[in-house]
């Protein structure tokens, strides 16, 4: 008897009577919780479109970058039935706030970008002018100034060319391939190599004619097209080599040293002055000779010769509309 | 007449699981459980497809299944209902691939009445889609 009265008081507890009296379904059967990560909701006129959601999916077909002609930009729309909801779009998504909004997971801040990119862009410290247009064309944040020197952060960068878009000198920011090292670096020499050809006898000429002023600038035009043909069997890309061109001749100086044996008196003054060994006494004909292939153009040669057999020439470059404009300018060290 | 109005308040259905990961097969086997309850709703279970009304598809449709699923759609007797549970069933989801290995989704093979998206779906989703579609479908057969 004792034991039943037992089992009654131990069932009837007050909790627990409580507990069978009050209960209710828990609120997030019917309804999902505002951490549940949902599929993804687009704010379109945050995006800058630079498709590290895109990147970063691992459904195929879940998400696209969708072209709007009337915002003139593109964004992300997300395909409901392909989504798998991970929320990686959102993690690595890098505007601020976030374009795309899921769960708790907007509140994650990637530290690195995740887009595999073909460019890099670097800011030319020597171009420079530090107007700092750039800091406040970038969406992201990845520009700082310190030190009054303005640099790019490449972790955060997402390549998207705002800054170039903004920057008033040409060639102050520059769009580098992190691809294709080797190719680029034969482009170069050839091109140097070329546009140092087509100098050399342009000046001749220039030099020749009756109305020629030493004093005044030369003014020649290279077309790209010369070219063009063997860069591309280096490189099969011609946007690419075009970039690489105009990277390269924003910066371009080459000293050309121009020989005019005619001139020689064969005094052999320089022969000894040269650090190179490319200058050599041609005994046939009683003058010296340069070999240009060993020659380094510290124009040691153009100070020595008194009677001005060596010329020296700093040449600029400019790439315009698939032509390489040339200015030649006789150097300002005297013979 | 009366047996639309019974169906309408006791939905048979039957899960076919056509491959991919089993993730849909859990959050459905979810819904059996005390925490959700699935015949409070009136949703019966089976394993059986002549038994039920409505057939629960999830899965890529791999190889193998293509044509079993057909045969087995062809089982169940009329008026049936068809809902293709996860991204899977959609459009192949992390699956998808050019290749004759997944059948996704799953309406190339069999008619689909309503998609449940996510991978995988809320049990609640799967619950509601099924009180929410299934009835209509089964009663335009008897119009």
């Amino acid at each position: 008897m004792s034991s039943v009265i037992w089992y009654i008081y131990e069932f009837a507890r007050k909790k627990w009577i409580k507990r069978f009296l009050d209960a209710k379904t828990d609120p997030e059967i019917a309804e999902s919780p505002s951490r549940f990560r949902d599929f993804p909701q687009v704010q379109k006129e945050l995006c800058i479109s630079c498709g590290a959601c895109v990147a970063s999916c691992p459904s195929p077909g879940a998400i696209k970058l969708v072209r709007d002609d009337e915002m003139e930009m593109a964004y992300p729309v997300i395909n409901e039935s392909a989504c798998i909801r991970c929320g990686f779009c959102v993690e690595v998504c890098p505007t601020e706030p976030k374009t795309l909004k899921t769960g708790e997971n907007y509140l994650i801040k990637e530290e690195y970008r995740i887009l595999p990119q073909e460019t890099l862009y670097v800011i030319d410290d020597y171009l420079c002018i530090r107007c700092e247009k750039c800091i406040d064309a970038c969406k992201v944040g990845a520009i700082s100034s310190k030190d009054n020197i303005i640099t790019i952060d490449q972790s955060k960068c997402v390549s998207c060319g705002d800054c170039i878009k903004t920057c008033p000198i040409k060639g102050a920011i520059k769009e580098v391939f992190i691809t294709n090292i080797d190719e680029q670096k034969e482009i170069i020499n050839l091109l140097v190599k070329s546009l140092e050809e087509a100098i050399n006898l342009e000046v001749e000429r220039v030099r020749k004619l009756p109305d020629y002023d030493p004093e005044k600038l030369i003014k020649l035009e290279f077309p790209l097209s010369k070219i063009m043909e063997r860069a591309l069997e280096i490189l099969p890309d011609e946007e690419k080599v075009t970039k690489i061109v105009e990277n390269i001749t924003d910066r371009l100086k080459i000293n050309v040293i121009t020989w005019d044996e005619e001139k020689c008196k064969g005094c052999r003054l320089c022969i000894d002055e040269c650090p190179t060994g490319a200058l050599t006494y041609n005994e046939e004909k009683g003058v010296t000779e340069r070999d240009p292939d060993k020659c380094l153009r510290c124009s040691i040669c153009y100070q020595t010769c008194p009677f001005g057999v060596p010329g020296l020439y700093t040449a600029r470059f400019l790439l315009r509309d698939g032509r390489i404009l040339i200015t030649l300018k006789p150097s300002q060290i005297r013979g | 007449m009366i047996k639309d109005f019974i169906r309408k308040r006791s939905i048979h259905v039957c899960l076919i699981c056509t491959g991919g990961c089993n993730g849909c097969d859990i959050e459905v086997a979810a819904l059996l459980s005390k925490r959700y309850d699935l015949e409070q709703y009136g949703i019966y279970y089976h394993n059986n497809p002549r038994e039920c009304d409505a057939l629960l598809v999830t899965g890529h449709v791999a190889k193998q299944w293509q044509e079993k699923l057909i045969e087995l759609y062809n089982k169940v007797p009329e008026p049936k209902a068809v809902l293709a549970i996860g991204a899977c069933a959609l459009t192949g989801g992390i699956f998808q691939q050019e290749s004759d290995k997944t059948g996704a989704p799953v309406k190339n093979f069999i008619p689909v009445h309503a998609e449940v998206p996510g991978c995988p779906p809320r049990p609640a989703e799967i619950a509601t889609a099924i009180l929410k579609y299934v009835p209509g479908v089964l009663a335009s057969y008897s119009k």
